[in-house]
């Protein structure tokens, strides 16, 4: 009799953890399933952010652009199904820019002054003027970047809406031929 | 000049018909004057759900055929004189017309009436397509099931592909006691994962099975939970701006602030 009551609180503690994680199950299925779903099924945003990252690293590399591949699969897990999807990106090098070596001398160099200006105060002023012109090329280097940045996050808005819009993908293709002869004269500033 | 909504799912089974037929007589009782289109040709049944199945002369095919005028083959119902049905063929499928059709008869509707619900085929094929020609805006009916809300979340990507933004969600056949124990998705879980805004929740009641197997509407009977929900409903499509009524959910301030202790 006394066992047969033990046995029945147990059973309602153990039928209700069964039951909030049948809840929990669903949710977090869904969520990987939809996921998979919406990754799929937008092939023109994979395009487009294919298309942004290409600009980015053109900055900085020489890229071989028809053999860039860039798609999105799903992780496999350890026990063998499919898990989450992920990004994968295989882009050839051709050869690193002159001008990102060049810009990495800069850098290192404004490092060593700065670390010189802490000790020696007097030749602070004469210093900021170089360091000035230097830290400008930089600046702008960052703008540029804030702009894709810009970008990405109006792809990933796009996405949202799920890309199919015309009109704001013909935008952003004006948007990228606009900005390739800014992106030029960057290039040959700091160069100089 | 009418509002033309489309009413889809995705999924068979949710309830799009069910809930065409009560938002339309929803409408109907606010004093609008409303076209039902049923838009599943080949599998009609918005006509045996409204009880209309004896009076149809022609159908849908018919009049993008001009076999007859788009006058002669709406029915109008028994209950609301302002409510008519455009029904489906049966004996044809979904290629007896075209996106083009479509938007060329919704916009003579358009002329006549305020509201024009269209009941979508389940799928995402040439009905779906032909039923969202001419919408101005969606309604996605889910249920809390993992497959429902998959196949919904298809339907809202292909409508915000479409001329249709912003889709509104109507969950269905919610069961309050299920929730509460834990077994059955909640709405802001339901919500979270669409993304898109709600609409209105309509609960699992049997009246849905009586007043159907009559060829009533639910919103007839007025001890139906479900029938209030569509009210509700209606009224948020018009543009009253009215708490969403989530079943086995107390209303109000107190509600709230209770819910707000218990969570924490």
């Amino acid at each position: 009799m006394f066992e047969n009551i033990i046995k029945f609180f147990k059973n309602i503690g153990k039928s209700n953890k069964e039951a909030g994680n049948s809840k929990e199950a669903a949710k977090e299925r869904l969520h990987l399933v939809l996921m998979q779903d919406r990754a799929n099924v937008s092939a023109d945003f994979l395009d487009l952010m294919k298309q942004e990252i290409i600009e980015v690293i053109k900055k900085y590399i020489d890229v071989d652009e028809s053999a860039i591949d860039v798609r999105l699969a799903n992780k496999t897990n350890e026990d063998g199904t499919t898990g989450s999807p992920a990004l994968y990106a295989n882009i050839p090098i051709r050869n690193i820019k002159e001008e990102t070596r060049k810009m990495q001398k800069t850098i290192n160099q404004n490092e060593d002054k700065n670390s010189v200006n802490e000790k020696n105060n007097s030749f602070k002023e004469q210093n900021e003027n170089s360091v000035n012109s230097n830290q400008n090329e930089e600046k702008k280097e960052i703008k540029q970047e804030e702009n894709f940045q810009n970008k990405v996050n109006e792809v990933e808005k796009n996405t949202e809406n799920n890309m199919q819009d015309e009109k704001s993908t013909d935008i952003d293709n004006k948007e990228i031929e606009q900005k390739q002869p800014n992106l030029e004269t960057v290039e040959k500033n700091s160069s100089i | 000049m009418g509002e033309v909504i489309v009413i889809t799912s995705g999924k068979g089974g949710v309830g799009k018909t069910t809930t065409t037929a009560n938002l339309g007589s929803s409408l109907a009782l606010e004093g609008k004057k409303v076209a039902l289109v049923d838009t599943d040709i080949g599998l009609r049944n918005l006509d045996v759900v409204m009880g209309l199945e004896n009076r149809i002369v022609y159908d849908i095919v018919d009049v993008v055929e001009e076999k007859c005028k788009l006058r002669q083959a709406l029915i109008k119902d028994k209950r609301f004189d302002e409510l008519f049905l455009l029904p489906a063929a049966q004996t044809r499928d979904k290629s007896a017309v075209n996106e083009t059709q479509m938007k060329e008869l919704t916009k003579k509707l358009k002329e006549e009436f305020d509201y024009i619900l269209i009941d979508c085929p389940a799928g995402i094929e040439q009905g779906f397509k032909n039923a969202i020609a001419g919408a101005d805006r969606a309604i996605v009916v889910t249920t809390a099931e993992i497959s429902a809300i998959r196949d919904a979340d298809r339907i809202i990507g292909l409508l915000e592909s479409s001329e249709i933004k912003n889709p509104e969600l109507v969950i269905n056949r919610l069961r309050p006691n299920m929730v509460k124990k834990g077994e059955m998705m909640d709405v802001e879980d339901i919500v979270d994962l669409l993304s898109i805004d709600l609409i209105g929740v309509v609960p699992d009641d049997e009246y849905i099975i009586t007043q159907t197997n009559k060829g009533e509407p639910v919103v007839q009977n007025k001890k139906a939970p479900s029938g209030k929900a569509y009210k509700e409903i209606a009224k948020r499509i018009l543009g009253e701006n009215i708490e969403i009524t989530v079943p086995g959910r107390e209303k109000g301030f107190l509600a709230k602030l209770k819910r707000l202790f218990i969570k924490n």
